[in-house]
């Protein structure tokens, strides 16, 4: 991220929202909400001050919520750019201005005079700032918005109200020296360290249930996790509760191998039926052991489920600003599985990441380089070819109806004025050559190249003489 | 021999026509008397397309998009 944001041919934007996308292949005009911050960047230095300073505390979506940050805050420690916004929904100054109008805290902006306490030292603190509007041309658009976890509350059979039955995403926070408790492992209901710990593969995924997709990275991750564990703490016992194991890829296998000679214990099998809190606290799993032929339960001290991939929140949002149709599943949808695997519905828009799908970081960064190529090399010669199947309109035949514009399904068609006298014309470049409005039009005053009218009679014709 | 009706398919370019054509890899039978005519989507199809098929001799005519 650091990279990108210095690169003198990329331009980062964050904290905004697209809005609006008009136009087309090589002139898409981007309508970005840039959201208020309620800091000047220009002058925040990301010093901190303002955070240790404020007084109110949320839950942490950085780390899953397992720890508190404040209100004005800096997203996550690798921020870039590093710089702190205001939380305007929890802000105590925000949320008493908008119920009674008055304003009181500013200990942000102002300090705590009688502690001798200075506000932002940057003078950065901006509280009448407002939402901005910008809007950019483009050539191309690649969509990378990601996925996200599934929640662990569908999932009532494996008491996900407990502390110590963590998500994978949770537990990879709890691993982490940023973490809610900067790395050191330990039980959330008392604070102990575990002596065993289970992972549960598969949990909303491979199932008819919730998705029926294979969510492709639990199994390599669950390893990794089992691995950290075992080289960091020997003495832990892991489980390792999986369907069957799916390491397909480079060195994958190798890597599965190695970690149960960890002594790791892999569980090969069905799904787990459940997971109960016993009353000393201890989680019980039970599952069935495909290789002893016998049902086992075992009692662990922590459980970790690895939830299914999903379509990040606002997927069908975006799907519906930028044209791009999605899968069965949610997931954006690529034109060809094999021969388009970047390309989308809409022309020029590309897609890459586990926004098309579930996959892994090195199969992201392949698909990433596929999109931006793809992207680029439409742009860069500053002419597009196309199919030469699209509509034209005979401007002496057509009588300014505007039912074809209507039905054009790219919205390829709009009225045009001719000295005054309204006639359609068609934008080749958005023309996708379906013939819906050369079917509709009743003066018949649009050719359909490549499948007009006289050829296509002329075939039923010629398959009815015989 | 029995009679069959000659049934005209207009079909879409995207999915009917690249269904029937599978069926033709995939070696399955459909009656020699449905005649296929393709059309870049089921969009494209004029009432004309129908009546002319339907006055020209067809029995019947099968729209697939």
């Amino acid at each position: 991220m650091g990279e990108v944001a210095r690169h003198s041919n990329i331009k980062l934007i964050t904290y905004a929202e697209v809005e609006d996308v008009k136009g087309y292949v090589g002139n898409f005009e981007v309508t970005i909400r840039k959201k208020a911050k309620y800091v000047d960047w220009e002058r925040c230095t990301g010093c901190g001050h303002c955070i240790e300073i404020c007084p109110t505390k949320v839950p942490d979506e950085f780390n899953c919520g397992l720890s508190q940050r404040k209100a004005i805050y800096i997203q996550f420690p690798q921020a870039v750019p590093k710089k702190a916004i205001i939380d305007a929904e929890k802000c105590l100054y925000f949320k008493t201005k908008r119920k009674t109008g008055k304003t009181v805290c500013q200990i942000c902006y102002k300090g705590i005079p009688s502690k001798g306490i200075e506000g932002c030292p940057a003078k950065a603190i901006k509280y009448d700032d407002k939402d901005e509007y910008m809007t950019i041309k483009v050539g191309s658009i690649i969509l990378a918005t990601g996925f996200k976890v599934m929640d662990k509350h569908h999932f009532k059979e494996y008491s996900p109200d407990c502390p110590d039955v963590l998500t994978s995403m949770e537990f990879e926070r709890l691993l982490s020296a940023t973490g809610p408790t900067e790395g050191k492992l330990q039980r959330l209901s008392d604070g102990k360290k575990p002596k065993s710990i289970a992972f549960i593969s598969c949990v909303g995924s491979r199932s008819k249930k919730y998705h029926t997709y294979c969510s492709k990275i639990c199994c390599m991750y669950m390893l990794k996790h089992a691995r950290i564990l075992k080289e960091k703490y020997p003495d832990i016992d892991v489980y390792l509760f999986f369907i069957d194991v799916r390491t397909a890829g480079k060195d994958f296998e190798e890597f599965y191998v190695f970690t149960k000679q960890l002594g790791v214990k892999v569980i090969r099998g069905g799904r787990v039926s459940g997971v109960d809190v016993k009353p000393d606290g201890k989680l019980r799993v039970k599952a069935y052991d495909v290789d002893l032929c016998s049902p086992v339960e075992v009692d662990v001290d922590m459980v970790v489920l690895a939830t299914a991939v999903e379509p990040a929140l606002d997927t069908e949002k975006l799907s519906k600003i930028f044209n791009v149709s999605r899968g069965r599943e949610g997931f954006f949808k690529e034109v060809h599985t094999k021969l388009y695997p970047v390309e989308t519905s809409a022309k020029g828009i590309f897609i890459a990441g586990c926004a098309q799908g579930p996959k892994d970081i090195p199969e992201s960064v392949i698909q990433a380089r596929a999109a931006s190529s793809a992207a680029a090399a439409l742009v860069i010669p500053g002419k597009i070819r196309f199919e030469a199947i699209l509509a034209q309109v005979n401007k002496d035949k057509c009588s300014g109806c505007g039912v074809c514009g209507q039905l054009c399904p790219y919205s390829a068609i709009r009225l045009e004025s001719y000295d005054g006298v309204y006639k359609a014309k068609v934008e080749a470049a958005l023309c996708s050559g379906c013939g819906t409005c050369a079917a509709a039009c009743p003066s018949r005053a649009i050719t359909f190249h490549g499948f007009t009218t006289e050829q296509i009679e002329a075939q039923i014709d010629a398959l009815l003489i015989a | 021999m029995s009679w069959e009706p000659k049934i005209i398919v207009i079909a879409c370019n995207w999915c009917t026509y690249a269904a029937a054509d599978l069926a033709g890899s995939l070696k399955y039978n459909y009656p020699p008397t449905a005649y296929i005519v393709r059309v870049p989507c089921s969009g494209r199809v004029e009432p004309e397309f129908i009546v002319k098929a339907l006055t020209n001799g067809a029995d019947g005519v099968l729209i697939g998009g």
